[in-house]
């Protein structure tokens, strides 16, 4: 078989810009899947987990970076979580490997969702115009994360280090999404 | 013109002078300066005209509770109406105009208003006046009232700035920065919490700022700017200067204006106001009080003010409100005012003290007069005279008067409390039911003694640090006066024969509020609302009281048991632009696009909003020229050859686990747990009370693994509820699902070609021929050399066709590549009004048949309820109502005479029947011109419909005009024998 004939655009084909000494940029090389478990028992899932991605089962409102820093496994409630891969096509492997387990089900979602990287010193200061979470650092922590609404948009807020958080939100409004966020960049620099 | 009023002192930068203009005339004044303190410096006494009677009105209070001095602010598109000069910041080249007077403001035409008309436009004269003769209402009365009511006039252009909103988070929230306000923050800011000091003001300090008291030796001014420095340098405390915390909400939540740039000549693109939330886990409200005057006849002239006021023009504006000023209070503090005009060598003229006791300070060279009263004033465009119930005149240009002071208690009553009387104080202070995790403290607490407020903002803010586990503060309370502070219960002058203003800014007099109970009105409330008292900007926050002491001497009742009206934000007046945020013009709500957005630009697709969907509703060519052709000709091509159409705003869910199809069997009328693995199933989802909620596709993908399908306006809420069913009705069952929505682009693609299109497009290992890819079949495929997707063979328009999804990031090359590949057979583009022309000529259901009225009976789906299975609505949907021998059925239509037009929403009567409810047997719920039958055709819903199938009714629709009589036929105008989609 030849070459694709698609060339693939991301929701915001790539954007990136600064606002002072912040930037903001869509992250493209990240590949999103969730993941959900049958009843099983809870250490049987955070084996399995570990198993395959080889990092901690998180708590509801944090993640886990695994130790090559590839992979973020994020709980988005009790029994389902987010991946984040730049492992590349990690996903593929993962469901075309026979001895995946079958209690676990696997939705691809890189497409349903826009992430944003929004950083440095005004970062917070920014999210502070649309984002009703208390993101203050003492209480928003690296790798904590948090679903909420954002200009009327369901979000995803992590907090990837001082001053660098990624958000996400539904590709089809990545727009309006990429919109709020640089007004509110530019409103406070 | 100099600053003729402008004296030594005051918190002002005298080395930054500011131009601007007031009604066209040049003045100065200077940075620190607030509008009306620098239109006093420049002399100016009277500065508007009254809402009802147009009197002369000059500036009264200092502060945000200010009732006269309304101004129209700025030119042009930034123009505002109905601001406080008073808290108005200047700034260079401010331009302000006076506002509700007819002609200039020195001669006011409407004040023959005040002069001839008084009598008979008092309180509720809307009741009883401009009745006779009743034609004259519409044509003469109403059009002249509504002329001369209302307060300032609109630009009526678009507001040019911009506003923006915020969140924040606080351990405490402080209202108020005044001194109890100030030593709260400090304790706390120390002790390590998270604060939030908020203050309306641009100059933190509260009174500090308008008063000569001192603490720990320095003057209060110079204490209050060493605190906000000491805070300022604290990481934990976020000082808001200019912020007024104008409601506040359940949970500790306040809304907060911050106003950026309104001290600014221009906001150059920054956000003008910022609305906060502000989240606290306690709050303390230092938030003041607020002077009360005292009624009496004409009170109202311009040069006639708040004793406090006074003060605060002399001591933080350097400004001098007259030459000869005289005081009238019924407590101790209106002496204050005597002693600083005094102490400054300027002239007393007299102080009238409404009590009979001795003189609370010795003011050398002044005429003091216990125990007396004001009664009248005389001087129309500024004090001159004031008369008191002896008859004595004495000379004055201007009048301080003191009323006693009111805690400001509107933000511990927004949430339903009631403040109580303090007989004491003769004033009302917070209640017993404040809004949780509220604190109040400072002369807002009733503690209207310096030293006594400082003490109990220690003491408060220390209970509030270890209430949330700090540590409390180490601070020393600082010493200070300790003055006590005596009243009296006297709100107006019975003596006077004129009439004594109440409300300055709605005009309500005590003769008002009298009428008003003669009248038989005994709720405050009711008072209020015939009086119209407390209903102006000014939120009655110098009137009410007085009010209430009125309304309480009628009814014989205490004030207490009188109580007070309710307290509702804002504190004080918001810009609608402020609420409205960032939310105008195309960002007024989030839209969402479809892959195929940009190629549908390219082409020059009308977009129709589709709740926040920008979907392509026609593809109009060159030379078309109404819409009806550009659709005709897509619906035509369609059928005829092939068309393409953008689906992906069709819901998808993705449902795994080994339970999925016992859970679809609960959601859906109709049986999933045997639809083979590439099979898809039309499925129809009932309400709990058995009405129809939603339809559409579900695919199963494998065996644990479904797709399901929603309509476009369903697709958030069917998720919602599938995930309601899943953790509350089947916790149990292994269950998992997720939206897709998003993740997919999908494309129907429709029409006798539609299978020798896609035969091009998808790869070459897959047989999508008839017989190895039958209808209603779905499996997962490569497209374009080897790109994942799926093809489901289902179809919408009635035609031979399918639907392809791909991952959206390969959305737009699809469709590209789709139209490429189609060329050879004339593919057309179609949009959402063709997809809707062709799914009413093939009968099939929608939104506006799934109404929320119809049952599967009422849409021919009955069939579809599986008797073997419970389902979500099954039990409801078998009440005999909803079953009856002659219920509703879903039809077709056509007009009597062809080419007549139908309309959606006619009602069908029998012909000849009444046009009433009970002869009511249906409606005409879609209708559309069909390019097929060259005719207007429609689905409905008619008694009997099945059972009438030719005959003639009458679709009636009085409200357009346009009843006519239609045949009742079968929905299913083209193809009903379903041999294209099988095809």
């Amino acid at each position: 078989m030849g070459k694709n004939l698609l060339s693939p655009i991301s929701p915001l084909n790539g954007y990136s810009k600064s606002f002072g000494n912040n930037i903001l940029e869509e992250v493209v090389d990240y590949e999103i899947f969730s993941l959900a478990t049958s009843g099983e028992k809870e250490s049987l899932i955070e084996q399995n987990i570990k198993k395959l991605f080889k990092v901690d089962l998180p708590f509801v409102g944090k993640s886990n970076v695994s130790e090559n820093k590839k992979l973020r496994v994020m709980a988005v409630s009790l029994d389902q979580w987010f991946v984040l891969s730049n492992s590349g096509d990690l996903y593929s492997k993962l469901i075309s490997n026979a001895s995946f387990p079958d209690n676990i089900y696997v939705t691809m979602q890189t497409d349903a969702w826009v992430i944003l990287r929004v950083s440095g010193t005004s970062a917070l200061k920014a999210l502070e115009r649309i984002c009703p979470v208390n993101l203050d650092p003492k209480i928003f922590q690296k790798n904590d994360m948090v679903r909420t609404m954002m200009e009327h948009l369901g979000s995803i807020v992590i907090c990837e280090e001082k001053d660098s958080y990624l958000l996400l939100s539904a590709s089809s409004s990545a727009k309006s999404f990429l919109h709020s966020v640089e007004v509110s960049l530019k409103n406070v620099i | 013109m100099t600053q003729v009023d402008r004296i030594s002192g005051g918190l002002i930068n005298r080395k930054e002078t500011m131009n601007f203009s007031f009604n066209g005339k040049s003045l100065q004044g200077y940075k620190g300066d607030t509008l009306a303190s620098a239109l006093l410096a420049n002399g100016i006494r009277l500065v508007g005209r009254s809402f009802k009677y147009h009197r002369p009105r000059g500036i009264f209070t200092s502060g945000s509770e200010e009732p006269n001095a309304l101004v129209e602010l700025r030119k042009g598109a930034f123009k505002e109406p109905n601001t406080r000069a008073t808290v108005i910041e200047l700034f260079n080249r401010l331009d302000a105009v006076s506002q509700n007077h007819k002609g200039p403001l020195n001669f006011d035409l409407m004040a023959a208003t005040d002069l001839f008309l008084s009598p008979f436009v008092g309180a509720g004269f809307y009741y009883k006046t401009f009745m006779w003769p009743a034609a004259f209402w519409e044509k003469l009365y109403e059009p002249i009232i509504r002329k001369s009511a209302g307060l300032g006039s609109l630009a009526k252009l678009e507001d040019p700035d911009c506003y923006d909103k915020g969140f924040l988070h606080c351990d405490i929230l402080i209202v108020g920065a005044g001194p109890a306000g100030l030593l709260a923050a400090l304790a706390a800011g120390k002790s390590g919490a998270k604060v939030i000091l908020a203050d309306e003001d641009f100059l933190m300090g509260g009174r500090l700022n308008s008063e000569l008291f001192e603490i720990d030796e320095m003057l209060g001014s110079d204490w209050a700017l060493k605190a906000i420095q000491e805070l300022s340098s604290l990481k934990n405390v976020r000082i808001m200067n200019r912020t007024t915390i104008y409601g506040s909400y359940d949970h500790g939540i306040f809304g907060a204006l911050e106003r950026c740039t309104d001290h600014l000549e221009s906001s150059e693109g920054r956000p003008r106001q910022i609305l906060w939330k502000i989240y606290s886990k306690k709050s303390i409200l230092a938030a003041g009080a607020i002077e009360r005057p005292i009624a009496f006849g004409n009170n109202d002239r311009p040069g006639i003010m708040t004793a406090s006021s006074v003060r605060s023009y002399v001591n933080r504006w350097g400004v001098l409100p007259g030459r000869q000023t005289a005081i009238f209070t019924n407590n101790d503090d209106g002496w204050a005012t005597a002693k600083v005009l005094a102490d400054r060598g300027l002239e007393v003229a007299a102080v009238i003290d409404s009590r009979n006791c001795e003189p609370v300070e010795n003011i050398p060279g002044t005429l003091v007069i216990m125990g007396s009263k004001i009664v009248n004033t005389t001087g129309r465009k500024r004090i001159k005279r004031i008369i008191l119930s002896n008859g004595q005149s004495i000379t004055c240009d201007c009048l301080a008067v003191s009323g006693g002071w009111s805690p400001n208690v509107h933000l511990t009553c927004h949430q339903g409390g009631r403040p109580k009387w303090d007989s004491t104080l003769n004033a009302f202070t917070p209640g017993e039911n404040l809004p949780k995790n509220m604190v109040v403290s400072g002369s807002a607490n009733g503690s209207f003694n310096l030293q006594a407020a400082l003490r109990e903002s220690l003491k408060v803010a220390n209970i509030v640090l270890t209430d949330l586990d700090f540590k409390k503060s180490k601070i020393v309370v600082p010493s200070s006066s300790d003055d006590s502070y005596e009243s009296s219960a006297f709100w107006y002058v019975k003596e006077s024969k004129k009439r004594g203003w109440v409300d300055f800014q709605n005009d309500v007099t005590v003769k008002d509020i009298k009428q008003s109970f003669a009248e038989g009105f005994r709720s405050v409330e009711h008072m209020k609302r015939y009086t119209t008292m407390g209903m102006a900007t000014d939120q009655g926050k110098t009137s009410n009281i007085l009010g209430l002491a009125i309304m309480a001497e009628c009814t014989g009742k205490t004030i207490q048991d009188t109580g007070t009206t309710i307290f509702r934000p804002p504190y004080t007046p918001i810009p609608l632009g402020a609420l409205a945020g960032r939310s105008r013009g195309k960002d007024f709500r989030p839209y969402r696009l479809t892959p195929s957005h940009k190629w549908s630009e390219e082409q020059g697709a009308v977009f129709v909003e589709v709740g926040n969907w920008l979907r392509a509703q026609w593809f109009p060519k060159k030379g078309e020229k109404t819409w009806r052709e550009t659709v005709d000709r897509e619906v035509v091509s369609t059928r005829n050859s092939v068309g393409v159409c953008d689906v992906t705003t069709l819901g998808k869910i993705d449902i795994q686990g080994k339970d999925s199809a016992d859970f679809l069997n609960i959601v859906y009328t109709n049986a999933f747990g045997k639809l083979p693995v590439g099979k898809v199933r039309y499925g129809l989802m009932l309400r709990e009370d058995g009405i129809a909620y939603d339809d559409g596709t579900t695919a199963r993908i494998s065996k644990n693994h479904f797709i399901m399908t929603t309509t476009t306006a369903n697709a958030v809420l069917v998720f919602r509820r599938l995930e309601f069913v899943r953790q509350c009705l089947c916790p149990d069952m292994d269950v998992h699902i997720i939206s897709t929505t998003d993740a997919w682009a999908q494309f129907a693609v429709a029409g006798p070609n539609s299978r020798r299109l896609l035969e091009k497009v998808i790869d070459n290992e897959y047989d999508i021929s008839n017989e190895k890819f039958p209808f209603m079949g779905c499996r997962e495929i490569t497209v374009c050399n080897g790109i994942q997707a799926r093809l489901f063979r289902i179809s919408f328009s009635g035609e031979l066709a399918y639907e392809l999804a791909i991952p959206t990031r390969y959305g737009d090359g699809l469709i590209r590549q789709l139209m490429e590949a189609g060329k050879e057979f004339d593919v057309t583009p179609y949009g959402t009004e063709a997809l809707g022309v062709m799914r009413i000529e093939k009968g099939h259901a929608a939104g506006n048949e799934l109404n929320g009225q119809t049952t599967a009976l009422n849409l021919g789906l009955e069939k579809m309820i599986n008797q073997n299975k419970d389902c979500i609505g099954k039990i409801l949907a078998q009440r005999p109502e909803m079953n009856k021998e002659d219920e509703m059925r879903l039809v077709g239509f056509r007009p009597k005479n062809k080419g007549d037009k139908l309309v959606a929403g006619a009602h069908f009567l029998d012909k000849g029947a009444k046009e009433i409810i009970e002869n009511d047997l249906g409606w005409m719920s879609s209708v559309c011109f069909s390019p097929i039958l060259d005719d207007y055709i429609g689905l409905g819903f008619i008694k009997n419909g099945n059972q009438r199938m030719g005959d003639i009714v009458h679709a009636y629709d009085k409200m357009r005009h346009n009843s006519l009589d239609v045949k009742i036929c079968s929905p299913h105008f083209v193809d009903p024998e379903g041999d294209r989609v099988r095809g």
